[in-house]
């Protein structure tokens, strides 16, 4: 192993050590994120109370933020599961707004999927 | 030297390794579909053939659009159906018969009759003059003058093994599908995928599932009880006592093949534990009940 050989492997390392803490420190955050369909529209910070409405596929959808709870608060649809719903605040969790295709998902680190 | 730095190039290509996720909307819920270790063009073509999977299905079945192959067989019975739509008539014939006529698929009209009341719950279901039958068929054809086929307790999971199926034989073994309750997981590249079970009164996961070439089917759960003069009613009926089930709050069943991890989970949601604990002995599948008194009880098999 020459010296070329040794400082290569260094920078290797230290790019991937980069690239590993970036994903961990990302991930850390407390968020939510909302879909229309597959498409992200809004990301949320969970640690400031706040209303947001978004479009969704029925007309506008109310979001509530509140002591780092999300909620559905107003939106159109046949029987309002997703404002029954109430609040959830655990990653993992989800909030799917069926008719108005709209998904809060509040990204895990420790869940791939999660059946109910 | 050499194989040092193929390993080191190895990781750091491992570390940016793209993840597609898509969310398709059928069968009244959302199926997210996540692909690893693929390129955009091939996630795109898969993303498109499940696309086009789950909706092929859902016209086929979808109970409660009259334009559906299923409705016009519940219309007529001799209309001609396809060959997709008569297997998975053949599967709840076959599963009728396994569990003594428990899991029946011939209830579509007290299922309707339920589905009615959770719409418009002004007050409790007459039903008096509803009659149940189960479906009859020899050599491909069904014998009832009849039929009212609600394929509901089947069609998710048949479609999702479907799914993964496909993805696993055009070179995509790394996946997972999510349909609404109903997880299949290919491969990982941890190793391992972890699935969380939602407790049916908390909405918290009281259960992890850390595998990989999976299915995870749950039937209860908070999300599809609907509250009526302090009762709780569940979608799942009962066709001996014709009201919905009420043996437990929830129950998940873990195996390999996505289509009997479905089925099995109706077939326990409507059996006592005890008898369910029995009759899963015949089934490679582990299952976790949670009971009405919110105690976790476990298959002899699961560890």
């Amino acid at each position: 192993m020459n010296k070329n050989d040794i400082k290569l492997v260094v920078i290797v390392l230290i790019i991937i050590i980069l690239l590993f803490s970036l994903t961990l420190f990302r991930k850390k955050a407390n968020i939510a994120n909302v879909y229309y369909e597959n498409e992200l529209i809004l990301e949320i910070d969970l640690s400031i109370n706040k209303i947001y409405e978004v479009d969704g596929y029925n007309g506008k959808v109310k979001i509530e933020v509140l002591n780092n709870q999300i909620r559905v608060v107003e939106e159109n649809s046949p029987y309002h599961l997703c404002s029954k719903q109430g609040f959830v605040s655990k990653s993992g969790e989800s909030i799917i707004c069926l008719p108005n295709k709209i998904i809060i998902e509040l990204p895990s680190d420790e869940l791939d999927a999660e059946v109910s | 030297m050499k194989k040092i730095l193929l390993i080191l190039l190895l990781l750091l290509t491992g570390c940016g390794k793209q993840e597609y996720s898509k969310n398709l909307f059928y069968m009244d819920t959302v199926i997210n579909i996540k692909l690893y270790n693929v390129n955009e063009k091939k996630a795109n073509e898969a993303f498109n053939y499940l696309d086009s999977l789950y909706q092929k299905y859902e016209n086929l079945t979808d109970f409660y659009d009259s334009n559906s192959e299923l409705s016009k067989l519940n219309n007529d019975v001799n209309y001609e159906i396809s060959s997709e739509l008569l297997d998975l008539i053949k599967i709840g014939y076959e599963w009728n018969i396994k569990t003594n006529g428990l899991l029946n698929v011939n209830i579509g009209n007290l299922t309707k009759i339920w589905h009615d009341f959770r719409e418009n719950p002004v007050s409790l279901p007459n039903l008096d003059d509803v009659k149940i039958e189960s479906l009859k068929m020899e050599n491909d054809k069904i014998l009832n003058d009849k039929v009212n086929i609600d394929l509901g307790a089947i069609v998710k999971g048949y479609v999702t093994e479907k799914a993964g199926n496909y993805l696993k034989n055009i070179g995509i073994d790394y996946y997972l599908i999510n349909a609404g309750g109903n997880v299949k997981a290919g491969k990982s590249n941890k190793g391992y995928y972890n699935i969380g079970i939602a407790s049916p009164i908390s909405n918290e996961t009281f259960e992890i599932v850390k595998a990989e070439n999976i299915s995870v089917v749950t039937s209860g759960g908070y999300e599809r009880f609907y509250e009526y003069n302090g009762v709780m009613y569940h979608h799942i009926i009962d066709p001996n006592t014709l009201y919905p089930a009420n043996n437990m709050k929830s129950v998940t069943v873990i195996g390999e093949d996505s289509g009997l991890c479905d089925i099995l989970s109706t077939t326990l949601f409507l059996m006592d534990i005890d008898e369910g604990k029995e009759f899963i002995k015949d089934y490679d599948v582990k299952v976790i009940w949670f009971t009405n008194d919110d105690q976790i009880i476990k298959s002899d098999n699961y560890e």
